[in-house]
């Protein structure tokens, strides 16, 4: 029987190079020679991860910009203004719903972008697909959820969920919301 | 299967064992230490592939057939007919087939796909330790890989505290 005790350094470090974040800090409790391979080959760069509380975003209602609360820190600069997105909304800086923020990303409600504010990067996502298709609805609409936490993995997802209707029996089909005539059956 | 054979030009590599393997030129290829070789005209001759022994080197060069890319010796035939999309999810099972091997030689071959930089080998060869490790608490791990605990109580202490988010 082969133990990771007597693997070969370069095997380690391909194995640990492979690793998210979590996975190497366990590593470096794991004993004295992983904590060495995974220090000397500078594999766990935990100053790179969102893990101290620096500013928040903040709305004081649906209908106006989000705000910025931080300490007047020597840090990098950081606004609320979101005019560098490529769409004429955020340049007549007009109001931007967040719709769901996750360890340092922005989830934009009608535009579908997710921006990191804090290195001004960010990606409009291609349009998810609606779960109501009846022409001209504007009752029914998807939330939608980010998820993103960096130290399992470098990737964040978009979830889409449909708002249910009210007192959806279990087990029954329903209706959508703008009562068309078309089933939910993705709900059930 | 003469007339698909002819004109690929074939590249000769030797284990520290003595065995030499025939393979085609694109399925050695597919290690970028040996395609870079190539390119460099470093290999007219025979490739002496050095601390991988025959056993390793054979599975390793198994991995590459079935890998080449479909203009290559396996999947000629089959690309015609065969969707892209069953081709990716054959390959899956055919991998998974692959790596049934006890940890010793799964270790060899981290190690073969490593110098010869092979990344899909790579991916797939670590795939299972990086999964013990991310899915397992400290003692499992230990555990799991057979790796022994060397700290104090209060040593390990510290260490966890450096990275407690992890530990959340």
């Amino acid at each position: 029987m082969v133990d990771m005790d007597s693997a070969p350094q370069d095997v380690l470090v391909e194995v640990f190079r492979r690793l998210a974040p979590r996975g190497l800090a366990s590593c470096r409790c794991v004993c004295r020679a992983w904590h060495a391979t995974v220090d000397a080959n500078l594999l766990l760069r935990a100053d790179l991860l969102p893990l101290t509380l620096d500013r928040i975003f903040f709305e004081t209602s649906m209908f106006s910009t989000s705000r910025l609360f931080s300490r007047r820190s020597t840090g990098r600069k950081v606004t609320s203004r979101l005019d560098y997105l490529d769409c004429p909304l955020a340049r007549a800086d007009l109001y931007w719903p967040i719709m769901d923020c996750c360890n340092g990303l922005l989830l934009l409600a009608d535009s579908d972008h997710v921006v990191n504010p804090a290195t001004r990067q960010w990606v409009r996502f291609p349009p998810p697909p609606r779960s109501c298709t009846a022409t001209d609805c504007h009752k029914c609409f998807d939330y939608r959820y980010l998820v993103y936490d960096p130290t399992v993995s470098p990737h964040y997802e978009v979830f889409s969920v449909p708002l249910i209707p009210f007192n959806l029996p279990t087990g029954h089909l329903s209706r959508h919301i703008c009562h068309d005539d078309q089933l939910v059956s993705a709900m059930e | 299967m003469a007339t698909r054979e002819a004109g690929k030009k074939m590249i000769m590599l030797k284990s520290p064992d003595g065995m030499e393997f025939e393979v085609e030129e694109a399925v050695a290829m597919e290690s970028q230490t040996i395609r870079k070789m190539i390119e460099d005209d470093c290999a007219d001759t025979a490739i002496l592939i050095p601390n991988i022994n025959s056993k390793i080197l054979s599975r390793v060069i198994e991995y590459c057939n079935k890998h080449v890319p479909t203009t290559g010796a396996t999947g000629a035939a089959a690309s015609d007919t065969v969707a892209p999309a069953a081709l990716a999810e054959d390959l899956k099972i055919w991998d998974a087939e692959f790596i049934k091997v006890n940890r010793a030689t799964r270790f060899n071959l981290i190690q073969a796909a490593s110098y010869l930089n092979i990344k899909g080998l790579l991916d797939l060869t670590s795939q299972t330790t990086i999964d013990t490790i991310s899915d397992n608490s400290l003692e499992e791990i230990r555990s799991f890989l057979s790796t022994k605990n060397d700290y104090l109580p209060e040593e390990e202490q510290t260490i966890r505290r450096e990275n407690q988010w992890a530990f959340q």
